[in-house]
């Protein structure tokens, strides 16, 4: 355990070295709330859905499936889990490590969104941030390990760049988070259903929290994680 | 220290290893020599617990490394051939990691020692030359004081500096009483670096012996060059010797199998001609001769 948390101090400070880890986790995501809290605050315009959280969402889909898989992918690639795996750290340390440090990255950029939008945008806080937090936490793990889950079917870094778009691109038209889900057609609605950011928007809507749509996450994180760590250990274990 | 019997490895349908077999010595340098895709890495990896087989027993000090590969990693530090960090992980910081997982307290020392302290200890690992890496990766290999250490292509990619630098390191490491296992396509390396060599050919051990004892035992001849004030030797020869070739610079060129008994022979001819020698070079087999004989080439 003191070593896993060695392991994530580390971790956290050469991912602030890292100009791509900040470009994906923070200032991307911190433009593109500017840019649409500035549209929408123009427009008057009304999504349905707190700016604060689709925004968080938005932010949170784009470290998971571009930012988090690509470290993953690129630890197998260059040698670095042999390196790991030859001194005996063992195999789930780095995507679970990677995976905690996203979520801490992703957490302080959605407390960021939550706590200036209202100064900035005249959007209204939460009315309970607990539970706005531990549902975006939710939606955040459910879509890491879903990254996680795609690190494990690409190889090269290249290749995850265009697939992981895959992901992202219907993450960001058909989950409702730029605009209204119900506009889109039947088909593209069906398929936003099986995305986390779809699933979050259901469950936190200006209404308040809805369980089904919190049940269906929690068990997509299950098995999202189940299936991804039995692959990962798979593919670290030389046959 | 290292017991690897009748070691069997196969890719599919391809048998890599075909029960190779051999020990390594407590507190010596071993090199495994062989061409690429002859094995080196499949065998060291097996060792190291990193990769599968088929058939065969390995054992670390009694230990075997099938049955507790755990066991195996706490007396092993590991180089591998193709090996990284995170490009922002400074030195310091890899230190302190290895550490960790190792449960033993920061050793500067070691990054002192292979020269990764002072400016280096705060450098991101993407900004280290390829020489500083190694470096940095066998200061991390021994980070928990490993007896046995197991370098994969240690000096691949170096130049003549950081390769005289290592070699100088990994002797003191081995004066130190650590037993060394060296895979290697480097004869040069093997030569001037190991006190034991086997050459792995066609998914066995085709030779094996210290670098003297395959020299010696082998069939390739020795080539002495000489060459004299008066070129006594141009025409004029000792009754039994056969000269090969008289090179564009003057030297007389002999192929033998023992170079004393053929100066024994050839210095008496050259004073009884009222000629001296101005320079003499005796080139013995080495052992690039020796694994290209076993390879099937020719020198």
């Amino acid at each position: 355990m003191k070593a896993f948390l060695v392991q994530l101090r580390i971790q956290v400070k050469s991912d602030l070295r890292d100009k791509g880890i900040l470009m994906v986790y923070y200032l991307v995501p911190l433009v593109f709330y500017a840019v649409m809290g500035s549209i929408m605050k123009t427009l008057e315009m009304d999504s349905g859905t707190p700016l604060n959280f689709s925004i968080t969402i938005f932010a949170l889909s784009m470290s998971a499936f571009l930012g988090m898989p690509q470290a993953l992918v690129k630890a197998r690639e260059t040698g670095i889990l042999d390196a790991y795996k030859a001194a005996g750290i063992p195999a789930w340390s780095m995507p679970l490590a990677t995976i905690v440090i996203s979520t801490f990255h992703i957490m302080i950029v959605a407390l960021v969104i939550l706590f200036s939008a209202p100064y900035l945008f005249a959007s209204e806080l939460p009315g309970n941030i607990g539970l706005y937090l531990l549902a975006v936490l939710l939606i955040a793990l459910c879509s890491e390990t879903l990254g996680a889950l795609l690190s494990c079917f690409v190889k090269k870094q290249n290749t995850l760049t265009l697939v992981s778009q895959c992901l992202f691109l219907p993450t960001i038209m058909f989950s409702g988070i730029m605009f209204p889900a119900n506009l889109l057609p039947k088909p593209m609605q069906w398929i936003g259903e099986i995305l986390p950011a779809t699933q979050g928007m259901h469950m936190f809507s200006q209404a308040g929290l809805h369980m089904q749509p919190l049940i269906i996450l929690c068990a997509m994180t299950i098995v999202f994680f189940a299936v991804s760590a039995s692959l990962f250990r798979r593919i670290s274990a030389r046959k | 220290m290292i017991k690897v019997n009748n070691l069997q490895r196969s890719y599919g349908s391809k048998q890599v290893l075909k029960g190779v077999s051999f020990s390594v010595n407590q507190g010596e340098i071993f090199a495994l020599l062989g061409a690429n895709g002859a094995g080196k890495t499949t065998t060291i990896e097996c060792l190291e617990g990193l990769r599968k087989w088929n058939v065969g027993e390995i054992e670390v000090e009694g230990v075997s490394v099938a049955k507790s590969p755990d066991k195996i990693r706490k007396i092993l530090g590991i180089q591998l051939q193709s090996t990284a960090l995170a490009d922002n992980m400074t030195a310091k910081e890899a230190m302190q990691l290895f550490c960790a997982w190792h449960s033993v307290t920061y050793r500067g020392d070691l990054l002192e020692r292979f020269d990764m302290g002072g400016e280096y200890l705060n450098k991101t690992y993407v900004s280290l030359s390829t020489g500083r890496k190694r470096r940095l990766h066998l200061a991390l290999a021994l980070c928990h004081r490993p007896r046995l250490l197991v370098l994969d292509e240690p000096t691949a990619g170096l130049d003549v500096e950081g390769r005289n630098t290592l070699h100088q390191e990994i002797r003191r490491l081995r004066d130190e009483g650590v037993t060394i296992l060296m895979a290697t396509h480097d004869m040069a390396e093997a030569e001037t670096l190991s006190d034991y060599i086997a050459i792995l050919r066609g998914g066995v051990i085709a030779r094996e012996g210290t670098p003297m004892e395959l020299t010696a035992a082998s069939d390739i001849q020795s080539r002495v060059l000489v060459k004299t004030r008066n070129d006594s030797l141009r025409e004029i020869l000792p009754h039994g010797l056969e000269k090969l070739e008289t090179t564009p610079e003057g030297y007389s060129v002999f192929k033998c199998k023992d170079a004393a008994e053929l100066l024994l022979t050839l210095l008496p001819h050259i004073q009884k001609h009222g000629d001296t020698v101005t320079d003499l070079r005796v080139a013995r087999a080495s052992i690039e001769d020796i694994f290209l004989s076993v390879a099937g080439g020719a020198k």
